[in-house]
């Protein structure tokens, strides 16, 4: 393993900013920490890099232990939130610091820098400065800078945070491909779950400073382990009691339970349906446009579940009664998550 | 339309009272320095600021000007680092202590000093051996002026280090770079100007102290009088135009020192683009 | 290779502060043998013009004598405030004061031996001054003796005597004549006393502030003030004032001495010596005269008689019994002083 946590605590105070936490990360990949804000997945990147000392436990980087090791000296390079460019240097400056302070010769030095500067996209820009930079750019910056002294161990903390939706979007496609492309063990923070899916080979899920889960983004996302996950990640509505619904199995001791949209299929009066029989009615609550699909809130049994529907299908309207078929939920206890499927789905026979 | 009108009224409005306060003053003050100096006309003017005990009060004057300006620099730069990065008990104390000397009276500040280096101080008679005099002698002047700018650049530059953060020094150390170079490189030049600034002040209340130099200085003509002091000491005797000759050297010396300031500005500026 | 070249220079440069310190140019009997020497002089107020002159004949007269390059340096200010400067740490050679009280006080706290005065010839006053009256031009309120100044129309200007060596002997010179006029007798005099304070309009702390709230503010209708400044204020306003000589002053003995520690450490107690006999050379005792202050010697104050009138009653500190019974009766807190002017 090449980034390794062993039973990692650190407290601030009375506070627990990390309980016993321990996972590992494979060399030449690109993991995600994602969590809540305040969860603590920020102080596991920063004790990583050396910004902050565990409190217990240890942290080992390619086999050695780098506790005691300073920060300066682990060869880690690190993105911050808000970028953290030096305001007084220019881009060309910026992206050299990590050489120059190395006492690289100023000629490799200027071809490291150029060529990262095309890698980056930001040919032409090297003589400016961060405050004539936009967002965007200022990122691009940030990471070439970080990765110009050749690291071994790339972070990011929360990169795409202080950025626009739009662009933060591309920024997310293109940092991967970079990653992909220097094959450098990265690790990010992030409280964006569509960026961790989408860019993370492996997602850790973090939550009042513990692990809750680690696991690729499908297995993250179709089998949570833990309560927190199965609500955390994905449109997650959380019903108190399952047992309103009638066709599920009963789990001694359990009885909350989270579904999310895709469990649910809406079928309006008049359209044909797979499961008459298995499915719930409800009362449409409101109409969402959701760009690629209609988001639609139905209380069923006095719960509000988030339902999506087709753009081209036949609309609905609210306080129209419909069926709500639940192919499957989640429930939970404390750490075991349960997937049920509706019996329904078992039964052979389909009553006409 | 009429919202406008008002708006624009109200706007020369602030700009004229402004005017008027800065004219009353600031302008006629100097007008009057400088029209009192040269009322006994240009040749007595010379004569007065090139009289052997101003030249020597105009000398004193800078060497404690300048003495203040390395100490508080100094000073400034080391403790607005310790406060602003470390954490350590007593840290809010601290702050508030250094803000000392500029809070309370010159005077005070001067009595003092006659306290600890007077003879009746238990430090006077080890200095005494040693042939050292403090109060009532050049050195007790360079420490008294040193004493009340001492926190002035520590307070310009201690607000920007804590708006700034610390992340930039942290990306710097993660790229390997020590303390040194993380403050010559990445800290310093964000508290240039606002350290520069605290120079200037520290520059100028240290040519300009009176209260706290008048204690401890023993009026020794020619030894022991600033600029500050010869000009009450020719005022005193009744040597007005020459009072006001005198101050003009340190009206022109206060300029001087924005004018420094207004062009490395502008030297700066021009070096960014 | 640089450290050890800044810290030879460092060790050098420690090295010689510490040997000049330590007086390697002495001669046997300690005195200083360098070739330039300096002598402070700490002095009241008003004699910045008087040792300009003196220091000028003085220096010129041991240059040629011994060839050492001598530099006084003065100091000014109030007479109380530069003995008790003196007496804080405030190294004089010399102090020249206005009243035999603050040189004591020096004495009391060990700087100076304590039979100075008998030191040097007229109880150590080379020159010495009086107390006169300055009214306006043309005199226009008739003021002739201190019973005018008791009048109510009259306003006076006189400093405070806890604070300014000059008011104590105004205060003197009034009480003097009070003491002759009601033979004696204490309640006319204090009552004489009160009445004169009553009319003081200000109460300056010192004497220079009390001639100028007389000259730059046009307060007052008389400053009681000393004879060399009451010459120096006339002649500086040509014709705006005028100066009036009551008939009973005092003799206002300003003495000089050596402090005695600060000379022994210095190495200049020969040089301070010579400096304060010079004072009573001839040609010293015509600068003193040419300033407004009586010369000791009663030659050159006969030749400059013109300034320096004697038909009038000089009462002496001793005629009060000195100044320490002086300070205790009048001066002290809750002093004859204090009760005049609550």
């Amino acid at each position: 393993m090449y980034v390794a946590l062993d039973d990692v605590n650190k407290n601030y105070g009375d506070y627990k900013a990390s309980d016993h936490v321990s996972f590992s990360i494979e060399k030449g990949k690109l993991t995600g920490l994602l969590g809540p804000s305040g969860s603590g997945k920020t102080t596991i990147l920063r004790m990583i890099a050396g910004l902050e000392t565990p409190d217990s436990g240890t942290i080992s980087i390619d086999g050695t232990v780098v506790n005691d090791i300073p920060a300066s000296k682990r060869g880690i390079g690190f993105v911050f939130q808000n970028y953290a460019l030096f305001s007084y240097m220019s881009v060309y400056d910026n992206i050299a610091f990590g050489l120059s302070v190395k006492k690289v010769p100023k000629d490799r030095i200027k071809s490291r820098v150029n060529e990262l500067i095309s890698l980056v996209g930001l040919k032409g820009m090297e003589n400016r400065y961060p405050s004539q930079l936009s967002g965007g750019q200022r990122q691009r910056v940030a990471f070439a800078r970080a990765i110009a002294p050749g690291p071994k161990l790339l972070l990011l903390d929360e990169p795409f945070a202080a950025i626009d939706a739009k662009v933060r979007v591309e920024l997310r496609t293109w940092l991967k491909e970079m990653i992909e492309k220097l094959s450098i063990t990265s690790i990010f923070v992030t409280h964006d779950q569509d960026e961790a899916i989408e860019v993370a080979d492996q997602i850790i899920i973090i939550d009042h400073g513990r692990v809750e889960q680690s696991g690729t983004p499908v297995e993250i996302y179709q089998q949570p382990r833990t309560a927190f996950t199965a609500s955390f990640v994905g449109n997650a509505t959380v019903i108190p009691d399952y047992h309103i619904f009638s066709h599920f199995e009963d789990i001694h001791g359990a009885n909350t339970a989270v579904i999310r949209p895709e469990f649910l299929h809406l079928t309006r009066a008049g359209e044909v349906e797979q499961f008459p029989n298995s499915s719930e009615v409800g009362t449409v609550e409101s109409i969402l446009f959701r760009g690629s699909h209609m988001e639609i809130k139905v209380w069923v049994k006095g719960s509000l579940l988030t339902v999506n529907r087709p753009i081209e299908e036949s609309r609905v309207e609210i306080g129209e009664k419909v069926h709500i078929f639940i192919y499957q939920i989640f429930v939970t206890t404390r750490d075991k998550v349960y997937h049920l499927k509706n019996k329904a789905l078992y039964d052979d026979s389909v009553v006409i | 339309m009429k919202e406008k009108g008002n708006s624009k009224a109200i706007k020369w409005l602030l700009i004229i009272i402004s005017a008027v306060f800065l004219f009353i003053m600031v302008i006629m003050p100097l007008f009057t320095v400088i029209s009192g100096a040269l009322q006994k006309g240009l040749g007595f003017y010379i004569g007065a600021i090139t009289d052997k005990y101003t030249l020597k009060a105009l000398i004193l004057t800078i060497k404690a000007a300048f003495a203040s300006v390395i100490v508080t620099s100094i000073f400034g730069l080391i403790a607005a680092w310790a406060v602003t990065r470390y954490s350590f008990p007593g840290k809010k104390i601290i702050k508030s202590i250094i803000d000392i000397p500029v809070t309370i009276s010159p005077v005070i500040c001067g009595m003092i000093f006659l306290l600890l280096f007077g003879r009746q101080g238990f430090i006077y008679p080890l200095l005494d051996k040693v042939g050292i005099d403090v109060i009532f002698a050049v050195p007790g002047i360079i420490i008294v002026t040193v004493f009340v700018t001492l926190p002035m650049v520590f307070r310009e530059i201690v607000p920007v280090l804590e708006a700034r953060g610390t992340q930039e020094e942290e990306a710097a150390a993660m790229m390997g770079a020590d303390g040194w170079t993380i403050f010559r490189r990445v800290t310093f030049p964000s508290v240039k100007w606002p350290f520069i600034y605290g120079i200037i002040l520290s520059a100028s209340r240290a040519m300009g102290e009176f209260g706290a130099v008048s204690v401890i200085s023993g009026h020794l003509r020619g030894l022991t009088n600033t600029l500050p002091l010869h000009i009450e000491i020719l005022f005193n005797e009744f040597n007005t135009t020459e009072a006001f000759a005198v101050s003009s050297i340190l009206v022109i010396l206060s300029i001087a020192l924005m004018l420094l300031r207004l062009l490395l500005q502008q030297y700066s500026s021009r070096k960014r683009t | 290779m640089r450290r050890k070249l800044s810290l030879l220079l460092l060790t050098s440069i420690l090295m010689s502060l510490v040997l000049t310190g330590c007086g390697f140019n002495r001669d046997k009997d300690g005195n200083t043998t360098s070739e330039r020497v300096t002598l402070i002089n700490v002095s009241y107020d008003p004699t910045r013009e008087l040792y300009e002159s003196y220091n000028r004949y003085f220096e010129r007269k041991w240059k040629k004598s011994t060839g050492q390059s001598l530099d006084v340096i003065q100091s000014h200010g109030g007479s109380g405030k530069q003995a008790l400067e003196v007496a804080n740490g405030l190294k004089a050679d010399v102090v020249t004061l206005a009243l035999a009280y603050d040189t004591d006080s020096i004495a009391k706290s060990g700087l100076i031996a304590s039979d100075w005065q008998k030191r040097l010839p007229d109880n150590s006053c080379p020159y010495y001054s009086t107390i006169v009256f300055l009214v306006r031009k043309g005199n226009p309120k008739h003021i002739r003796d201190w019973d005018d100044l008791v009048r109510p129309d009259v306003s006076v200007l006189t400093p405070n005597p806890k604070t300014s060596g000059g008011a104590r002997w105004n205060y003197l010179a009034a009480y003097a004549y009070a003491l002759e006029k009601y033979d004696n007798d204490s309640t006319k005099v204090f009552g004489f006393m009160r009445d004169l304070y009553r009319n003081v309009s200000v109460l300056d702390s010192g004497a220079r502030a009390s001639t100028t709230s007389f000259t730059e503010n046009g307060q007052g209708d008389v400053l009681i003030c000393w004879e060399n400044e009451a010459y120096l204020t006339e002649k500086n306003d040509k014709g705006d004032y005028q100066i009036i000589y009551p008939s009973v002053s005092v003799k206002a003995e300003t003495p000089v001495s050596i402090v005695d520690s600060v000379v022994k450490s210095h190495g200049t107690k020969k040089i301070a010596e010579n400096y304060l006999k010079g004072l009573y050379d001839e040609r010293a005792q015509e600068i003193c005269a040419r300033n407004y202050y009586r010369p000791s010697d009663q030659r050159v104050l006969d030749k400059y008689k013109k300034y320096f009138p004697t038909d009038f009653k000089m009462v002496t500190i001793d005629d009060f019994g000195g100044w320490e019974k002086v300070a205790k009766k009048h001066f002290s807190n809750g002093g004859i002083f204090d009760r005049i002017y609550s």
